[in-house]
């Protein structure tokens, strides 16, 4: 009996030593709260997708940690004329598969995704492009429509892809088997459950410390941060605020913040429901959003209320403009006099398990329009039937709370995608906006674009097409012995990860 | 079975007490109720959930959709830091849970009884066809209970939930029309023993017709059976409809319900473990109660089910 009780201790005790004396000092598991949307670079445009495939590939043109532009697998780019960029390319680089890059690769990459025919998220972005130039094996011409001040910063965005390779598999195959030049090779992806790579020994830039790097999708925040507790994970995102203090006294593991890139807005569509299409209701929604409220007690301060949809420290924004205050009676006011005195009532889609503690803000949200008589029916969506029903763009209820991260940090990303290309995500139409925009896009003058962007701005503030709510800071929980610090972009490049011994 | 509760009823004819002998049957069940605590409680515990979902409007503190963000996660009034006239805390979008929990019987209290009518409804129906008819109608229906057995109930309502809209009617339906088996086979077995007793021969030969058999002389004989079911099954259709609104595929996610609070709490169970717990208390004791009184009414109205 005796033995037996210290036979189940013993048992015991073995239980709780052998999985961290079994882990592999140069493996690391991270946690995203959503899984990849496709592993074709060109099919996705969601940031933890573009978290995981920086993995695997390269860009032209890379965007440090304080976003700075520096040479990527371009080591050099120059304007030569008004609507011509010339870029050298470095010599030597292959993919995953052998095959060398050249500048027929950046030719197929760059024009890839103009073809309406391939469904790309992205072809609105890419159609700046009218024609790529292969002059010789590693210097390329990229011919824009208009002058396009921004082409750099794009290409900081967009991942080089092997020609050959895609052009000789079958779309839905690549997308499952991604080949980059990146500092991982693609390993497995078992969809919704782990997606896994190892490192590239003959990374162009030197080989990576950690060897092995999975990547899971856990929605449920308590089970992530709980995940990271056991020690199953190594890093973790979006943790909630309020667990910060149980990070403080755990001797091994950290919190790690920064701010973030991406800001929070809810869009309206005028064409979905006519309540939406009078300013004076959408001013009035604005009036009722306590964005201050919900960062101090959601958020426990960490985060920022922003006045127009732009992030902090984008070109473009005056950052003087003074937010809506939140003044229920004059929301009141305006639906009063727009004829909804009454009560109004409007559906909301909103996603789960993307952005910090997104459900409680659209609840939240809900909970204070409901206080000027705003009724709201809240469609709580996965991630990815969220997304899909973005991208449909039709499939979208009348209003939805989404996220947008600024790669370009100038105000054309999102006043030209949003509100003045046609059509938007939210069927917003006004041609003096359209106009701005549009003429601040090929200007090479920032002092004239500068300008231009300032009266769009008062247009939006005005009109408000969307409801701007803040700009988030990305809280991140690690191991303590993790050499990493995150990113504003929300990308985990695990090259840059290394592990104290 | 008359004759057996009349034999166990023969010692007590032989107490000194008069009026013991005298009191009807129904009397002396009820005192037995009485007298035992853990029924007792039961009740209590079954009557206070169906005061607060009948008069939840007028029992509520605090409009349960109300949300203050500055009150959110207060605790419950034994904790440190808690806020007065929030009784049992509030979640954490600063609703009061106490007023949420009493709405959130009215969901399960609808629930419950809604799906067990029709789940009897149509269990009760199939029941008595196949017992009484037999041959053919009695396989089809059986084989149609095998098959609906075949897929786990749960599972079944939470594939249906996830197509059919959000709405409490349809949680009702749901439930209601994938729970049946178990009164279809419980009444057939009945009604294929009392289909053969001499009264209902004795009917038969005075020329009645069979809905007159099967509704007149069979149904009241097989009825005891059917209340037990009934109340065991209410409490499985409450804690099916919690865990359909745990998993957001119940009613719609405004509407407070306990499953949906207990859901709605999982981030906070290492910071604020109340707003999961007090939902979940709230179910297990209303389970609870209703299983030890369905219990006790079995024993009491059939010992040999």
């Amino acid at each position: 009996m005796k033995h037996l009780r210290l036979l189940a201790v013993i048992a015991f005790a073995l239980l709780l030593v052998v999985p961290t004396a079994a882990q592999d000092e140069s493996s690391i598991t991270i946690a995203l709260g959503t899984d990849a949307a496709s592993l074709d670079p060109q099919l996705q445009n969601d940031a933890f997708t573009t978290s995981i495939l920086s993995n695997i590939f390269d860009t032209l043109i890379y965007r440090t940690a304080d976003l700075a532009l520096e040479p990527g697998l371009a080591t050099d780019w120059e304007l030569i004329e008004d609507t011509t960029w010339e870029l050298t390319l470095q010599e030597g680089i292959t993919f995953h598969n052998g095959e060398a890059l050249t500048a027929a690769d950046v030719e197929f990459s760059l024009e890839r995704p103009l073809d309406e025919s391939l469904g790309s998220p992205l072809t609105s972005r890419f159609r700046v492009i009218e024609d790529v130039e292969v002059v010789n094996d590693f210097t390329v011409r990229v011919h824009t429509v208009n002058p396009y001040p921004l082409l750099p910063a794009r290409l900081s965005e967009w991942f080089i892809i092997p020609q050959d390779y895609f052009e000789a598999n079958d779309p839905a195959f690549v997308s499952e088997n991604p080949v980059g030049t990146g500092a991982y090779r693609f390993v497995e992806w078992v969809r919704d459950d782990h997606l896994d790579l190892v490192a590239n020994e003959d990374y162009w830039r030197g080989a990576p410390e950690i060897q092995n790097v999975r990547f899971r999708p856990i929605p449920e925040t308590s089970t992530r941060v709980a995940a990271l507790q056991a020690g199953d994970v190594d890093l973790i995102t979006n943790v909630p605020a309020f667990r910060q203090a149980e990070f403080e006294t755990a001797d091994n593991l950290e919190i790690r913040t920064v701010p973030s890139t991406f800001f929070q807005y809810v869009g309206l569509d005028g064409t979905k429901n006519e309540a939406l299409a009078d300013v004076r209701v959408r001013q009035a929604l604005q009036y009722a959003t306590n964005v201050p409220e919900i960062i101090e007690f959601l958020f426990d301060g960490s985060g920022a209320q922003i006045a127009v949809p732009l992030a902090f420290g984008t070109f473009g924004l005056d950052e003087s403009i003074e937010p809506y205050p939140y003044d229920p009676d004059r929301a009141r006011e305006l639906l009063a006099e727009a004829g909804y005195g009454d009560g109004l009532t409007i559906a909301m889609d909103a996603p789960t398990g993307r952005y910090a503690q997104d459900r409680e803000v659209a609840e939240a949200l809900a909970g204070q329009w409901a206080q000027v008589g705003i009724t709201v029916d809240l469609n709580i969506n996965a991630w990815a039937d969220q997304l899909a029903r973005y991208r449909d763009g039709d499939a979208l209820v009348e209003t939805h709370f989404m996220g947008w991260g600024t790669s370009t940090f100038d105000a054309d990303d999102v006043l030209f995608s949003a509100f003045a290309n046609r059509p938007n995500k939210t069927n917003y139409i006004n041609d003096e906006l359209t106009e701005l925009v549009t003429t601040a896009r090929t200007s090479l003058d920032q002092e004239e674009r500068a300008e231009l962007y300032g009266q769009a701005l008062a247009i939006i503030y005005e009109e408000v097409p969307w409801i701007s709510l803040f700009q988030q800071f990305d809280i991140y929980g690690v191991r303590s012995d993790l050499n990493w610090q995150p990113r504003p972009d929300q990308k985990i490049e695990v090259r840059t990860i290394s592990i104290e011994s | 079975m008359a004759e057996s509760l009349q034999q166990t009823t023969v010692p007590q004819l032989a107490t000194p007490h008069a009026e013991r002998r005298t009191r009807p049957r129904w009397q002396q069940n009820l005192f037995a109720l009485l007298y035992d605590p853990v029924t007792l409680i039961s009740l209590i515990v079954l009557t206070a959930v169906i005061v607060m979902a009948v008069a939840a409007p007028v029992l509520t503190p605090h409009d349960p959709e109300l949300q203050s963000l500055r009150l959110r996660t207060r605790p419950p009034f034994w904790l440190m830091n808690n806020e007065p006239g929030y009784p049992l805390g509030t979640d954490a979008l600063g609703r009061d849970i106490l007023s949420r929990i009493i709405f959130g019987a009215r969901v399960s209290m609808l629930v419950g009884i809604g799906a067990v009518i029709i789940q009897g409804t149509i269990g009760v129906l199939v029941g008595l066809m196949a017992g009484f008819f037999g041959g053919w109608i009695d396989t089809v229906l059986m084989r149609l209970a095998d098959i609906q057995q075949a897929i786990p109930f749960l599972i079944l309502a939470v594939a249906v939930a996830a197509v059919v809209d959000q709405s409490l009617l349809n949680v009702i339906i749901v439930l209601g029309v994938a729970g049946w088996v178990p009164y279809g086979r419980v009444v057939r077995a009945e009604v294929l023993s009392v289909r053969e007793r001499e009264f209902v021969t004795a009917a038969r030969a005075l020329g009645s017709s069979n809905l007159r058999l099967i509704f007149t002389h069979i149904l009241p004989n097989v009825a005891a059976s059917i209340t037990v079911i009934s109340t065991l099954t209410i409490s499985t259709m409450i804690l099916a409809e919690a865990s359909l609104s745990f998993l957001g595929l119940g009613v719609p996610p405004s509407t407070p319900t306990w499953g949906g609070m207990v859901a709605a709490g999982r981030d906070y169970l290492a910071t604020a473990a109340w707003v999961s717990i007090i939902p979940g208390i709230a179910i297990f004791l209303t389970v609870l109660s209703i299983n030890l009184l369905g219990d006790k009414l079995r024993a009491l109205l059939d010992p040999t089910l």
